[in-house]
């Protein structure tokens, strides 16, 4: 069997991501791989005209961890690691694969914003120019191997 | 199990190619999936028209070696079923077209292929393949399929950290 010994699966909770996400089970699952959960949370935008709570970054880090964990809950069959890294999408992805010494990166093409005139996101183009290690790119609406 | 039951690979021959093919094959014998090589020979120098006219002996002649070529890759491979097929045109449309009739689950490539432009990150071949592919792409960069190591119980090539002079044994 194929040796995959670590996935890392990036994720914004999309429904894209949740795609890459099914495919990234099925591979740990039958590759005997660790997978590791990424999200990389992106501050909201100040607004000029209303006024709106500030978040603090620990804050949104803490929501985003939470959420994170509840993903990894619902795997099963898999021993799961979750992080939190804050900063540019793009670079936090290629870091966290670096770090933790990723064999694959499975990720959606498209991200929460979901700009489907675009082909592929600019975070998914990001990673693949940058990856130290091959990377599998899910559609969000295409066909995917079933379990 | 994953249910992958056939997967695309398109080659130009190159190291980069090479790679990825292992990797390929290594994912349809654990998957007992069907390889499907996909080669697009290389278009001549323009001017040229669709469709070609009855002279162009030298790109017919192109299509025959590059056939030549995927077959003996196919005959090296004995542990999977393959299957090869030649597509013409631009090669990004070329490959897709063979994915989709072939209905493959996965598309297996290097990020970049013989003409390995360095200061291009990504192939624009690969590209192509990557932003209209219906199904998932695994692109590999030159170098890092080693990520993707063979099973050691199984002796089938080497891990990452090993070289060929010191075959790792099984424990």
């Amino acid at each position: 069997m194929l040796r995959i010994k670590t996935i890392l699966h990036p994720t914004d909770f999309s429904e894209s991501a949740e795609h890459a996400l099914q495919l990234a089970c099925s591979l740990a699952r039958d590759h005997g791989s660790k997978l590791v959960l990424l999200t990389v949370p992106a501050p909201p935008l100040p607004s000029v005209e209303t006024y709106i709570p500030e978040y603090e970054l620990s804050q949104l880090m803490k929501e985003s961890e939470q959420q994170l964990k509840s993903v990894a809950d619902g795997i099963e069959d898999v021993s799961v690691e979750t992080r939190v890294i804050a900063g540019e999408p793009g670079w936090a992805i290629v870091t966290a694969a670096s770090d933790c010494q990723a064999d694959l990166i499975v990720m959606g093409t498209h991200g929460r914003k979901g700009l489907s005139r675009l082909l592929m996101g600019s975070v998914a183009e990001h990673v693949l120019r940058h990856a130290p290690c091959p990377v599998l790119t899910v559609k969000p609406t295409g066909t995917l191997p079933k379990d | 199990m994953l249910h992958i039951r056939t997967i695309v690979h398109p080659t130009d021959f190159s190291e980069a190619a090479n790679e990825a093919l292992q990797v390929a094959r290594a994912l349809a014998r654990d998957h007992q999936a069907k390889l499907v090589l996909v080669a697009v020979p290389q278009l001549p120098p323009p001017p040229y028209k669709y469709p070609f006219p009855p002279g162009q002996t030298e790109y017919a002649a192109d299509v025959q070696a590059t056939r030549r070529r995927l077959d003996a890759l196919a005959k090296s491979i004995v542990d999977i079923p393959v299957e090869t097929a030649i597509s013409t045109g631009p090669p990004g449309p070329a490959i897709l077209t063979v994915a989709s009739n072939h209905r493959a689950d996965l598309i297996v490539m290097g990020t970049h292929g013989r003409t390995g432009v360095p200061r291009l990150l990504l192939g624009s071949v690969a590209e192509h393949v990557l932003r209209h592919a219906a199904c998932p792409v695994l692109t590999i960069r030159p170098g890092t399929g080693g990520h993707l190591g063979h099973d050691v119980e199984t002796g089938l090539g080497a891990t990452r950290s090993t070289d060929l002079a010191n075959p790792v044994r099984s424990l």
